[in-house]
């Protein structure tokens, strides 16, 4: 018998016997946090072999920071005050430097029965959909910025997510800056109080809300721009309008004059009008953790976000004073231009220079 | 032939015997080597057993202290009869009542127990009675194998596959049962039917293999004296069979139970995620584990605290079914004692049992090397003997076809799904597959598994290290040692189990995240100890469970045959109880490796992810269930669903390989024994 207990227990310690031959993670930095830019982050760090990413949620992410068991988080939302209280207490008084890395933009897509074309929408029609004050995809509202289009008298489904999300709060900011009785009703947050009254379904995660779109006729949701192009959702994904100043020649007694005008632009999510979102006036050492959903810069798709690295503003305070080079180094990889040019491929946009500028000179205050 | 002591723990004759064997040490002088190490069993035992509650008792105490926010705030009664989940209202207070979940925990879990229970019994007894012998083996291999199946394939398969079969049929249902309310629609994609249903999958092959185990340790003398009776195989399995292993039965339920009421990614996938009361049994809910792992991620604060109440909740309900089912066998205990006495007294009975009795003369059984051990085939029909009553053969040929039935409903689900996993997994399956680290991203084909695959295999190293010596020092703690001791440190064994059965239940991602409390913060970074140690702390409970299940089984006759040549205790248990409890020890510590090989949230918490290929124990390392969640949940491109597929067949097939070299080692020592 004895024969069977140390073979159970030879088996049981089989795989510890693996420990002989250990290889070092030391110099690479080892960070968590949001699942949002995880495709970017990790190729990222699989191509310079400087760092390692773990996608957890933006709040794992910045409990991970706080606590000092990884090198740098990541995060969708800025710290709220306290966490940054928590963080001063918990790691010698450093503070957090936040680093944009990407933009992102949050699509809208529908699946509405017999439209099989991008739905044109004012972000206001979007927050009314989604706070339940629209119920119907015939109502006037959708129908006037929709001509030609015909829209069933049939009830809409909203697909959103089940699980607490940076994209429903960059959603969720995006439709309570643009219609105010949305925020004091669902509120811009990661698990926003969805209405009740009307028909809300929920998935997990982006594929979960993508597949509830595909899957329910007349329904609408929104996915980020990988997960709606991996599911065949970009094509109908809305363009998103805004208020914006254009200009227009008008030709006036024989001669052309250039006018300038405000009238509605229905933008759609591509590469190039993602990365204008980020064209925005920054001050000498402004913090980066500007929001940048319902841009005004012209041109730019409204739902669009950014995602941090956070970075201790004093490793040897915080008591990682042996990582500051490691997240130093991979900090420089991910602005490099190499790694800039990997961000379309993988449905992101590129930082424009303004911000990028900004950010390396931000590495600079890290001590 | 004796009755069989139909529950171990609590039955007379037992007591009597464990008074004896104190009674016995008196009269034999012993060397002090041997009394040295009889101590040193007892107290190893004991040590094993104390870890154990103080591991429980720290895990229940560091959740308890995270939530204290919640019931001064809310109340215990307001938080628990509280119907509404608000976590971040647009404005005023967050509103958190726990109803719904309790509420969709209880429904999808008894749904799926009365589907399981059945099928499960009817497996097991198919792969030990009524199946041709060729057909047992690979037939229990297959349902042991999905025990192995990461859950969140269970879940992608429900909504993949499942759902749209079911989908027509569940639609006829809702429109010609609308009055009943309970099937009423709309027909959603996520239901607490189909929830229960695929749950019901899940639990199955527990249930299944350790009832099979309990099946084979029904003496081999018990059957054939029902057969000598004149029984037919029908009349054995209910007489001879069922009423031996009902309390194992009941044990294997709990566990399947257990694995239910914490199963979190598949009811995430699959129960809509709506907090529900009442409604249609087709409409969407969620559960506390559920809504646990759904939420955690990105909870703080007060709603933290409130997640961490519903693990408390998940405690209370896991100790309050472990307490009924305790009650269950200790009210059925008293159903096998009459089974001679039944037999005896069955019309036409009597006279058959004395000419088969002698017939059988001569060979009692238990030392007939037969090659599958334990149960014994039907005697060929001698001729000149009475026949067998219509009614009873017509009974015996209903129950078995009832059996036949049980093992198709139950094979039909778990081959489908072993089809999905080869059908889409075979095709990704590569030497460079596994020997090359994880692609960059998703939109990459090619890459591969390696350094998944190691990170796995440690940390299964780590946790089996620690969960199964520690597991069975427990059982034999509960089992053995604290029943010797006397009748008030039976008690306390009892209460050792009882407590260990409470961390069957516990939802993995708790257990992760005290391990970062107590581990991963006091090392200051994450690392694959810390993971192994996690899912260590998932097997530990299912090992206990498992061996105490098979230790109350063995012979009692045995035990005492060694006692009474002189040997000392730890030499009995060794030499005698062990190596009978051995193939089932076994069977239960490859279960709870199946189980915590499947798991991905709680590595997040203590292995974290490593995107390269690492074999440091103290650092972070990557492992397969995450890489499968990464790839089919957080993001899906065709690229990142073949590559999860390929992991989750390795995964499948690492089990099926470590679930062969057991069932061979329990065959190559159980043939040592004969000889």
């Amino acid at each position: 018998m004895n024969r069977t207990l140390r073979n159970t227990i030879a088996a049981g310690i089989a795989g510890g016997m693996m420990l002989t031959g250990a290889t070092s993670a030391l110099g690479i930095a080892n960070g968590s946090g949001a699942s949002f830019p995880n495709q970017a982050y990790s190729k990222w760090c699989a191509d310079s072999k400087l760092c390692s990413y773990t996608s957890k949620g933006s709040t794992g992410g910045i409990t991970d920071f706080v606590n000092g068991v990884t090198d740098f988080g990541a995060s969708d939302a800025p710290l709220t005050s306290t966490q940054l209280a928590a963080l001063r207490r918990q790691r010698g008084g450093a503070n957090v430097l936040y680093f944009p890395t990407l933009l992102g933009g949050v699509t809208v897509p529908t699946n509405i029965d017999g439209v099989n074309k991008r739905l044109k929408l004012r972000g206001t029609t979007i927050a009314k959909i989604f706070k339940g004050d629209i119920d119907r995809w015939n109502h006037p509202e959708i129908r006037a910025a929709n001509r030609g289009v015909s829209l069933p008298n049939e009830s809409i489904t909203r697909c959103v997510r089940a699980d607490g999300s940076g994209t429903s709060f960059a959603f969720t900011s995006y439709l309570s800056k643009v219609y105010p009785q949305f925020r004091t009703s669902v509120g811009a947050s990661q698990r926003p109080n969805w209405p009740s009254n009307v028909s809300v379904v929920t998935g997990p995660k982006n594929p979960g809300v993508a597949k509830c779109v595909n899957d329910n006729d007349n329904s609408i949701g929104y996915v980020d721009t990988a997960d709606a192009r991996s599911a065949g959702l970009l094509d109908n994904a809305t363009a998103v309008g805004k208020s914006q100043v254009v200009r227009r020649r008008v030709r006036s007694g024989g001669r052309t004059r250039i006018v300038r005008q405000r009238k509605i632009v229905y933008i759609a999510p591509f590469t190039k009008t993602i990365s204008r979102a980020g064209n925005v006036r920054l001050r000498r050492n402004q913090p980066l953790n500007v929001s940048l959903t319902n841009s005004s810069a012209p041109g730019a798709y409204p739902i669009t976000t950014t995602t941090w690295v956070l970075v201790y503003s004093d490793f040897a305070r915080a008591g990682k004073a042996g990582s500051k080079n490691d997240v130093l180094r991979t900090l420089r990889y991910f602005y490099s231009a190499r790694a800039q040019r990997d961000l379309p491929k993988l449905q992101f946009a590129p930082l424009p220079a303004n911000l990028r500028a900004a950010a390396l000179a931000q590495l600079n205050r890290v001590r | 032939m004796s009755p069989p002591p139909a529950t171990a723990a609590g039955a007379e004759p037992e007591k009597g015997s464990a008074l004896g064997r104190s009674e016995r040490r008196h009269p034999i002088t012993r060397p002090v080597a041997s009394r040295v190490a009889d101590q040193a069993y007892v107290w190893l035992c004991t040590l094993a057993a104390l870890a154990a509650m103080a591991g429980v008792g720290y895990l229940i105490y560091k959740t308890a202290a995270e939530t204290g926010e919640v019931w001064s705030t809310y109340g215990i009664w307001g938080f628990l009869t509280g119907t509404e989940w608000i976590p971040q209202p647009a404005d005023g207070q967050p509103v958190f009542g726990a109803l719904p979940f309790i509420y969709g925990t209880l429904v999808t879990s008894a749904i799926a127990m009365a589907l399981a229970v059945p099928l499960a019994i009817g497996v097991a007894l198919a792969t030990t009675v009524f199946l041709p012998r060729v057909l047992r083996g690979p037939v229990s291999a297959v349902v042991d194998l999905l025990a192995a199946v990461p859950s969140v394939v269970y879940g992608l398969w429900g909504i993949l596959v499942l759902v749209p079969t079911l989908r027509p049929a569940l639609e006829w249902v809702s429109e010609h049962n609308g009055p009943l309310g309970f099937l009423a629609g709309p027909v959603t994609s996520g239901s607490y039917l189909l929830s229960g249903m695929v749950l019901a999958i899940m639990v199955l092959p527990i249930i299944a293999a350790i009832t099979r185990e309990v099946f084979l340790t029904v003496p081999v003398d018990q059957q054939e004296g029902a057969y000598a009776l004149g029984a037919t195989r029908w009349e054995m399995v209910r007489d001879a069979m069922l009423p031996w292993a009902r309390s194992g039965i009941v044990g294997a339920s709990a566990l399947g139970l257990g694995r239910a009421v914490g199963e979190t990614i598949a009811l995430a996938l699959l129960l809509g995620n709506v907090p529900n009361v009442g409604g249609s049994l087709l409409g969407p809910g969620s559960t506390l584990a559920g809504v646990i792992a759904l939420e955690f991620g990105e909870a703080f604060d007060v709603h933290l605290a409130a997640l961490t109440a519903l693990a408390l909740v998940l405690f209370v309900i896991a100790f309050i079914i472990n307490a009924l089912a305790r009650l269950l066998v200790a009210r059925s205990s008293g159903g096998g004692e009459s089974l001679v006495r039944r037999a005896l007294t069955n019309r036409g009975l009597a006279g058959l049992g004395t000419i088969r009795a002698r017939e059988q003369e001569g060979g009692d059984g238990l030392d007939e090397p037969a090659d599958e051990p334990g149960i014994v085939e039907p005697p060929r029909r001698l001729a000149g003997l009475p026949s067998v009553s219509t009614s009873r053969r017509v009974r015996s040929y209903a129950a078995e076809g009832t059996v036949y039935l049980a093992l198709a409903l139950a094979l039909i689900p778990l081959g489908a799904i072993l089809y999905e996993i080869v059908r889409n997994g075979l095709p990704a399956i590569s030497w460079d597959f596994l020997t090359t680290e994880q692609p960059p991203d998703a939109f990459t084909p090619g890459g591969g598994i390696s350094n998944a695959l190691v990170g796995t295999l440690i940390m299964m190293g780590i946790a089996t290290a620690v969960a199964a010596p520690l597991g069975v020092l427990t059982a034999l703690f509960i089992n053995d040692v604290a029943a010797g001791l006397g009748p008030g440190f039976r008690r306390i064994g009892d209460a050792v189990g009882f407590f260990v059965d409470i961390l069957l239940g516990v939802p993995s991602v708790v257990v992760g995240l005290t391990v970062y409390l107590a581990l991963v913060l006091a090392m200051g970074n994450f690392s694959a100890l810390a993971g192994g140690i996690a899912l260590g702390i998932i097997m530990f409970p299912i090992v206990v469970r498992a061996t105490d299940e098979i230790l109350r089984l063995v012979p009692e006759a045995q035990r005492e045959a060694a006692e009474a040549l002189g040997a000392p205790r730890w030499r009995t248990t060794v030499s005698v109880v062990l190596p009978a409890a051995a193939p089932g020890i076994l069977t239960g510590t490859m279960l709870a490796l199946a189980r915590a090989s499947g798991e991905a949230a709680p590595l997040l918490f203590t292995s974290l992810g490593w995107q390269f290929l690492s074999t440091d124990v103290l650092a972070p390392i990557a492992a397969l269930p995450q890489l499968i969640f990464a790839n089919m949940v957080d993001i899906q491109t065709p690229e990142s669903t073949e590559l999860a597929w390929g992991a989750a067949f390795v995964l499948v097939a690492m089990i099926l390989f470590l679930n062969l070299i057991a069932r061979l080692i329990a065959r190559f020592t159980r043939s040592l024994e004969v000889r």
